[in-house]
C-alpha cells in the first residue's frame, strides 16, 4: 500500500473542519461506504483536534496526514513531532465523565470504536505515529452467485481457442467468478472475492491484468500485476486458470501478454512472492525465468493461508523472486562484507555484475528518512530505511518496541545498497535482533535494498520448502544467522 | 454557522460538522439563554469537543434541543456511557 495523498498542516483549530471534510470525500472515493467514510472522518477529526490542541503545548508546530490504499482496507497516518504522549495513560473513564465533567481521553475511546485497527507508534526522536486503519466492504461474490448452476467440469474440445485481452474493471465480477469458481473460499487474496474491489483497483491503476476467454466469452483465466510497491516494478500476484482449461498454455500466453504490458507501463522488473509451504508456485516462477532474491521468513500466519496448509503448524515464510525487464549490465553497490558474497551471487543471477564501492564515512543527519508499513492482517511490518541519521538504532528501538505491543510476527528493514552507511551497519542491526533477508532490486524509488528481518515466533526450518539452489543458499545463511 | 436569539432561546443552525471550532462558538453564544434549539441536520457528525458542549449546557440546567442529529450521534453517546444524561426523547427536536 503506497501512500496516496499527504497533507501538512499546521496546529490550527481551523484545520480541523478541513482535513475531516476531506477525509470523509477520499475515503468514499477510496470504496468506504457513507457510514464507514464518516467513522473514518470522525476518528481522524478526533486525532487532529487532540494533535491541534496538545502535540505542541503553546508553540507553532506542523504535523503530517498521510492516506494510504489498498483494495481491502484504507489507513491514515497522523505523524508529528510533538511532546511525547501513550494514549494508553490516557483512558476515559465513563463515570468521571458523569460525575465531574471529566472527559479526558474520550476522543480516543471514540476512535478505538470507529475504525477497526488503531494503532500507535512511539519513534523516539523520530516522533510520533498514530495509524487509523478501516476495512473496506463490498458485495462478495458467493452471495452474486445464489441464483446460478456451476460451470460445467467438462473438459472443453481440444480446438477450443482463447482470447488473451487486457481485463478492466467491466471484468470485476468475471474475475471474482473465476476465481470463486477455482478455489472455493481458499484463494489467499480475499478482495479478489468482492468484484467492487477489483472495480476499484483497476479504476485507480493500482493493477493492470489481463483475462482470458473462450471463443464463447467465458472467462477461463486471469492474471495480473500489482503495483504494491512506491517503485517502477510490479508484483505478479494473482493468477488464475479454471481446472478444465489447464495445461493449454493460456497462463504462458497471459503472462506474456502481461511482460508486454508491464514494458509499455515503463516497468523495470516483476516480482513474485511464492509460498514455502510447497514449492509448486516458486517452480513456477522459475519456468518464467524468474530468479530467488530473498527469503521473508513468517510474512503471514497459517491462518490466512486457507489453500493446502490447515495443518501448516507456524507462519509462512515466503520466496522473493525478481524478473528484471530493463537490462542493467553493472552496477556499484556498497555491500556489507558480511553479504558481499551472496549479494553479489544474487546480482550475478539477475544479469548484473556488480562492483563493490569502497567504505565512505559520510555525515550524517539528525534524523533518518524511515518509512513503516503494517501489514495488519499479515501480522508483519516493514521498515524502510531511505536516508539515513545518527537517530537510527534509537528509533529501530522504539518502532520495534510499539510494533511489538500490536503482535506483529516479523518485522523486515530495508536498507538502500547506494548508500555507504548500508555497508558498515550490519553489526549494529544485527545487535537489534536483526537476520539477512536477501536483496530486493528496484523495490523503493528505483534503489535496490538490502532486506534484513527479525522475526517473534517460532519457526521450523525443515517445513520452510524452497527450490532454487539460490533459495538453498539463502535458507542455509539465515539459519546459520538464527543461531 | 448561523443563529437567532429570541428572548432566552436561540436558534442554531450548523453548516458543517459540530467539531472544536463549531463547539467555542456555541458555548461562547449560550452564556445567556436558558433554551438552545441546534439544527444538524447538515452535520455528518458531533466529536467529542461537541458533546462537552452540549453536557454542560445540560448539567448547567438549560433546555437543549437537537434537530436532526446525524444517525452516529447516539452511538457515540452510548460508547461514551452518556445515554443517562442525552436520552433522546429529550433531546431531539
Amino acid at each position: 500500500m503506497d501512500i496516496d495523498t499527504q497533507l501538512t498542516l499546521k496546529n490550527k483549530v481551523s484545520v480541523i473542519g478541513s482535513v475531516s471534510d476531506f477525509t470523509y470525500k477520499w475515503g468514499m472515493n477510496a470504496g468506504l461506504s457513507e457510514e464507514d467514510a464518516v467513522r473514518l472522518s470522525l476518528a481522524v477529526d478526533e486525532l487532529v483536534t487532540d494533535v491541534v490542541l496538545f502535540a505542541f503545548g503553546d508553540e507553532e508546530g506542523r504535523f503530517d496526514v498521510l492516506y494510504r490504499w489498498n483494495p481491502s482496507s484504507v489507513e491514515v497516518i497522523v505523524r508529528e513531532f510533538g511532546e511525547p504522549f501513550d494514549p494508553e495513560r490516557h483512558r476515559y473513564d465513563p463515570e468521571g465523565a458523569l460525575r465531574e465533567g471529566n472527559f479526558e481521553g474520550a476522543g480516543f475511546e471514540v476512535i478505538r470504536h470507529m475504525v477497526d485497527d488503531f494503532v500507535f507508534i512511539n519513534k523516539g526522536r523520530g516522533g510520533k505515529e498514530f495509524r487509523l486503519v478501516k476495512k473496506t466492504s463490498g458485495e462478495h461474490i458467493a452471495d452474486l452467485l445464489v441464483e446460478e448452476r456451476p460451470p460445467s467440469q467438462t473438459l472443453p474440445a481440444p480446438d477450443t481457442t482463447y482470447v488473451i485481452e487486457p481485463a478492466h474493471e467491466e471484468d470485476a465480477e468475471d474475475i471474482a467468478k473465476l476465481i470463486y469458481r477455482t478455489y472455493g473460499y481458499t484463494y489467499v487474496k480475499e478482495e479478489l472475492y468482492f468484484p467492487k474491489k477489483i472495480a476499484l483497483a483497476f479504476e485507480r491503476e493500482e493493477k493492470f491484468g489481463v483475462i482470458a476467454r473462450t471463443s464463447e466469452g467465458e472467462a477461463v483465466g486471469y492474471f495480473a500485476v500489482l503495483r504494491t510497491t512506491d517503485s517502477r516494478i510490479g508484483e505478479v500476484g494473482e493468477a488464475v486458470v479454471a481446472v478444465p482449461h489447464r495445461k493449454r498454455g493460456i497462463m504462458t500466453r497471459m503472462l506474456h501478454r502481461l511482460i508486454e504490458m508491464s514494458r509499455e507501463r515503463g516497468l523495470l522488473g516483476l516480482f513474485g512472492e511464492a509460498v514455502t509451504v510447497h514449492t509448486i508456485s516458486q517452480k513456477a516462477n522459475a519456468k518464467f525465468h524468474m530468479q530467488t532474491t530473498a527469503l521473508m521468513l513468517a510474512d503471514f500466519p497459517t491462518a490466512i493461508y486457507k489453500g493446502l496448509t490447515e495443518s501448516y503448524p507456524q507462519d509462512v515464510s515466503i520466496v522473493i523472486d525478481f524478473l528484471p525487464l530493463h537490462r542493467i549490465e553493472t552496477a556499484g553497490r556498497y555491500l556489507p562484507p558480511a553479504y558481499r558474497a551472496i549479494l553479489t551471487d544474487i546480482y550475478r543471477l539477475l544479469g548484473i555484475t556488480v562492483h563493490d564501492l569502497p567504505p565512505e564515512t559520510p555525515a550524517l543527519a539528525e534524523r533518518s528518512g524511515i518509512d513503516l508499513k503494517i501489514s495488519y492482517e499479515y501480522k508483519h511490518a516493514l521498515l524502510v530505511v531511505n536516508t539515513y541519521g545518527t537517530d537510527l538504532t534509537d528509533r529501530l528501538r522504539h518502532t520495534l518496541r510499539s510494533l511489538r505491543k500490536e503482535d506483529v510476527h516479523a518485522v523486515y528493514l530495508d536498507l538502500p545498497l547506494d548508500d555507504p552507511v548500508t555497508k558498515t551497519i550490519i553489526p549494529d542491526l544485527r545487535g537489534c535482533g536483526f537476520v539477512f533477508s536477501g536483496l530486493m532490486p528496484l523495490f523503493h524509488h528505483e534503489r535496490d535494498y538490502l532486506r534484513l528481518q527479525k522475526v517473534y515466533v517460532p519457526l521450523d526450518f525443515d517445513l520452510i520448502h524452497v527450490y532454487s539452489e539460490m533459495a538453498h543458499r539463502l535458507k542455509d545463511l539465515i539459519a546459520r544467522e538464527l543461531q | 454557522m448561523t443563529y437567532e436569539k429570541d428572548g432566552d432561546t436561540l436558534r442554531i443552525t450548523l453548516h458543517r460538522d459540530f467539531n472544536l471550532l463549531t463547539a467555542r462558538k456555541v458555548r461562547r453564544l449560550c452564556g445567556d439563554v436558558n433554551t438552545v434549539y441546534i439544527d444538524l441536520s447538515r452535520s455528518k457528525f458531533v466529536d467529542t469537543e461537541g458533546i462537552i458542549v452540549l453536557f454542560e449546557l445540560i448539567r448547567g440546567g438549560k433546555t437543549v434541543r437537537l434537530h436532526q442529529p446525524p444517525a452516529i450521534f447516539f452511538e457515540v453517546i452510548d460508547i461514551l456511557g452518556l445515554e443517562s444524561v442525552f436520552r433522546p426523547e429529550a433531546l431531539v427536536a
